[in-house]
């Protein structure tokens, strides 16, 4: 993320003490712990302008889900500040920056699993497509389920273990049919799923973060 | 009225006032006149004659659900399509429901001269149940009119008060519905919207009858024909309109 | 060909006294090989069916928001609407009962039938009637309770309940069904369903002229005129609403809507959601019982209104809204978890997700604490929901319900607050994330990564990097 940033001129920082968001907690149910986590994500990142991250659940659980923990005052304000200025990391590239080509180059046939909470929290749906298109000598071929879910899910993948995998299992079925070699997604937590179950079948197929593919050949 | 009930009804009613949300505005009731006697058919203004193109869509849409469709000139043609379809199909017992379209054209009468029928006027049948059931249980043709057709779904109206009650058109396994022209509207919102239909004088029971009975309740495989009839045939009337 | 309807068990029903231990029934019946295709085969039907009709409506969209509008419209002032609803229906002949509890409208069905003396009762499906477990109830009072529509009259006779909220036996293949035919109707094995459908459709015939009460459930229905709408496709719903003397009518206090004229919106949305037909086969639209120049019809209706725990519903902001479900089943043909284990592992009489909302209000978050978990939140299920209900984020909202009321282990309670107390301390989190490293190198293999509890049942873990981006940062690598 940070190459490709830097090749597109824009400046920007990491604030260290960063942990996390609090989305686990708060997708458990855990609204307190969430809470408190919040708190600690809106006071570390008041000073900033803008806020990119890579991954579409954790700018869900600041868009959409923080509005409906009970913050304190304070928290409240930095977060109207901030919500609309917080990007996942394709839509800041093709709505904000407006670019869909950062020059990158990777030949390899890929296909695109959406993850759940971009496509159906945050909407995003076309934007990292384009950039998958505008990669040079990519061959990009759309996975016939999409749009459905790997079967990560949070907590959900290690309370139902079972149906979990049997989601993954179906993904990777559809993967293959694509005869991709690189299956591209934009949230770590999808790709530790979808990748964990390609291992363990000892699949030839290689996930990669949209990030990562972004930054080839740059 | 039972006491108990009432205070069961009172206590629900002030429960669900209390949780429904504080309003400024109350919900509007519109006035709901009764114009007309829902035993005859809501009276329908003549209107211009429906196109080809929505008559053959009309027809392709009841055929891809299975149901039947023929297009009969006019009313002199009526009871001889009539008779071939009973014919083709072995049909020996026939009710007929009363409505205009067929008064008009006879079909009871020309019906008749064929003795091999048994005909059941359905406005006839005494009303004991048992013998009414029995009369139409053993049906297997059942004619009636309708109230409109609605061209997009296929789907024909049947307001059973004035065509025969509801037996004519459920029991038999085969149910003929003659229509004109003039009362295929394109949308069920157009029907709705006419100046012939009123929700205030609704009858006892009103069907909107779309193809066949049908199921897939079996590995949703479909079958047509189950509890209700298993034929459907729309004979649409093209003059008079 | 005999049947044996008269001799057979009391149906399998759903045990509400403990709580519903999803995840057991889940893992049993992931386990079913025959289940699995028989839910993969009719669900992606219905979802391809269902788009194929969703297609040709252009204005799709519009109609949604338009039934939602509708809904609101009739929650925020049922009160209003349901008065309205009695008067039109009391004048035109229907008597109107209400009922709070279940065994209070149990109570005033088995009271009607004993009036009516009734010996059987014909059914069409009516998922309200399974929430009252009628048919036992019935049975226990000496009223014989026939279920004609052709996946209920199926489980019925298997003695199971439905798994499904528009299809009951989905979760049966032709076979079963035909091997299930041949042995209680005693007729020859065949698995053809036009052959099968003709022997449920003889046995049926008799019984709904000599039965003297007919049941059913209500699709909607309208204040503004009094009647009910109930729409079918197999013309056992018109069976049973004109054969027998008696028509008893049963709906939860959402089911009414304002308009005659709403029907428009919602007669183009449920067939398309549910079937993916453009409309069933009947909609049939009563407007109280035969009046006295009728040639046919029952001579009295009666309608039952129902709570049994939808003031809860009603009650809570967040799941308010799950009473405008039409009762499609389509979001339960779109869940990937429901797809794979099919209604039963849900415990109570509605499935799939819209049941993960309902079981734990109507009958409390403790018997039900599973279901709101049971979910990977892909929120499928609310972009396919034709009343724009929001489920998936309903299901967030009783997760935190479940917390507060200590649904959850104390165990897993435990883990929260170690996982918040590391997440504040960065230096912590920084050091378990190096422990975890260290783990892996001392450990695991490499094909399959760190061994993780429930995880690695199935999968490998990827490996942790040797820096974390944090060090990279720290170090400089990364300018």
């Amino acid at each position: 993320m940070c190459r490709v940033l830097k090749r597109l001129g824009v400046e920007y920082s990491y604030r260290s003490e960063q942990t996390c968001c609090g989305q686990p907690a708060f997708n458990s149910g855990y609204h307190r712990e969430a809470t408190e986590l919040a708190e600690r994500f809106l006071n570390i990142f008041d000073p900033a302008e803008t806020l990119v991250a890579p991954s579409g659940s954790c700018v869900s659980m600041v868009k959409v889900f923080y509005p409906q923990l009970d913050l304190s005052e304070r928290a409240r304000k930095i977060l109207s500040r901030l919500a609309p200025r917080v990007f996942e990391f394709s839509d800041f590239l093709v709505r904000e920056l407006g670019v869909t080509d950062v020059g990158a180059r990777f030949k390899a046939r890929v296909t695109y699993h959406d993850s759940c909470h971009l496509l159906r929290e945050l909407e995003v749906e076309e934007q990292p497509r384009r950039l998958i298109r505008s990669v040079r000598d990519i061959e990009f071929v759309e996975l016939d389920d999409m749009q459905t879910c790997c079967g990560f899910g949070g907590t959900f993948a290690v309370k139902f273990p079972e149906i979990s995998v049997a989601m993954a299992t179906d993904k990777i079925a559809a993967i293959e049919r694509t005869g991709a070699e690189i299956v591209v997604a934009n949230d770590s937590s999808c790709l530790m799923q979808i990748g964990g179950m390609l291992s363990r079948r000892k699949s030839h197929v290689v996930p990669m973060h949209l990030a990562e593919l972004l930054a080839q050949g740059i | 009225m039972n006491p108990s009930g009432d205070k069961v009804r009172a206590s629900m009613l002030s429960r669900l006032r209390r949780l429904s949300t504080p309003s400024s505005t109350l919900p509007r009731f519109p006035a709901t006149e009764k114009d007309s006697e829902p035993g005859v058919s809501m009276a329908l203004k003549v209107r211009d004659t429906v196109g080809d193109e929505t008559l053959n869509g009309l027809a392709n849409e009841l055929r891809r659900l299975g149901g039947e469709f023929r297009m009969v000139a006019s009313a002199s043609d009526l009871p001889g399509t009539i008779l071939q379809l009973a014919r083709e199909s072995h049909y020996k017992r026939i009710a007929v429901s009363s409505a205009s379209v067929l008064d008009e054209a006879n079909v009871v009468a020309r019906l008749h001269d064929f003795r091999d029928f048994k005909i059941i006027l359905s406005h006839r049948v005494p009303l004991l149940e048992d013998r009414r059931l029995d009369a139409f249980m053993n049906c297997q043709l059942g004619i009636t009119g309708c109230e409109a057709v609605i061209a997009d779904t296929a789907t024909i109206v049947l307001n059973h008060a004035a065509f025969g009650g509801r037996l004519i058109s459920l029991l038999p396994e085969c149910h003929v519905v003659v229509a004109r022209c003039s009362q295929v509207f394109s949308s069920l919102e157009d029907w709705m919207n006419s100046s012939g239909f009123s929700p205030g004088s609704l009858p006892a029971c009103m069907t909107l009858i779309t193809g066949p009975s049908r199921t897939a309740d079996i590995e949703k495989v479909l079958v047509t024909g189950v509890h209700g009839p298993l034929r459907l045939v729309l004979m649409m009337l093209r003059h008079p309109a | 060909m005999q049947d044996e309807q008269t001799t057979r068990p009391m149906a399998i029903r759903f045990v509400m006294t403990e709580p519903i231990d999803f995840k057991e029934s889940a893992r049993r019946n992931l386990a079913k090989p025959e289940l699995r295709e028989n839910l993969r085969r009719a669900t992606s039907h219905s979802l391809a069916s269902r788009l194929e009709a969703v297609s040709a409506v252009p204005d799709w969209e519009d109609l949604r928001l338009a039934a939602h509008a509708i809904k609101k419209e009739t929650i925020d002032h049922l009160a209003e609407y349901l008065e309205q609803f009695e008067i039109h229906a009391t004048k035109a002949g229907c008597k109107v009962h209400w009922a709070e509890t279940a065994p209070q409208a149990v109570e005033c069905v088995v009271e009607i039938c004993r009036q009516a003396g009734a010996s059987m009762a014909v059914k069409a499906k009516s998922m309200t009637s399974e929430e009252l477990e009628l048919n036992r109830a019935l049975e226990a009072s000496g009223i014989e309770s026939l279920e004609t529509d052709l996946g209920e009259y199926i489980i019925q006779l298997a003695g199971e309940a439905p798994s499904h909220i528009t299809a009951p036996a989905l979760h049966k293949s032709r076979a079963q069904i035909g091997r299930l035919f041949a042995e209680k109707l005693r007729v020859p094995y065949t698995d053809d369903p036009t052959r099968l459908t003709q022997f449920a459709r003889s046995a049926l015939r008799e019984k709904f002229r000599s039965a003297t009460v007919g049941i059913t459930g209500v699709n909607f229905a309208v204040a503004e005129t009094g009647s009910l709408v109930l729409i079918t496709n197999e013309g056992n719903g018109r069976m049973c609403t004109t054969l027998p003397k008696t028509h008893i009518a049963l709906m939860g206090f959402e089911k009414v809507i304002p308009r005659f004229d709403d029907l428009q919106v919602f007669l183009k949305l449920l067939a398309r959601s549910a079937t993916g037909q453009k409309a069933t086969s009947y909609v049939t639209i009563l407007t109280g019982p035969r009046r006295p120049q009728d040639m046919d019809g029952p001579e009295q209706l009666h309608l039952v209104i129902l709570d049994n725990g939808r003031s809860q519903l009603l009650a809570h902001p967040h799941t308010r809204e799950a009473l405008y479900c039409i009762r499609c089943g389509g979001c339960l043909n779109v869940c990937p978890v429901y797809q794979r284990v099919g209604g039963h592992s849900y415990g109570w009489v509605y499935p799939g997700p819209i049941g993960s909302v309902l079981t734990p209000e109507l009958r409390g978050i403790q018997r039900a604490r599973d279901l709101p978990f049971a979910s990977s939140l892909c929120g499928s299920c609310s972009h396919i929901c034709p009343v724009k209900i929001d489920i998936h984020h309903m299901l967030l909202w009783l997760r935190k319900v479940a917390v507060d009321s200590s649904a959850t282990s104390g165990w897993e309670r435990w883990i929260m607050k170690m996982f918040a107390a590391t997440m504040k301390r960065p230096r912590l989190y920084r050091l378990m994330r190096r422990f975890g490293w260290i783990l892996q190198r001392a450990f695991a293999s490499k094909a399959k990564g760190l061994r993780v509890p429930a995880w690695s049942l199935g999968r490998d873990f990827p490996p942790l990097a040797r820096k974390s981006f944090h060090q990279l940062w720290e170090e400089g690598e990364i300018r």
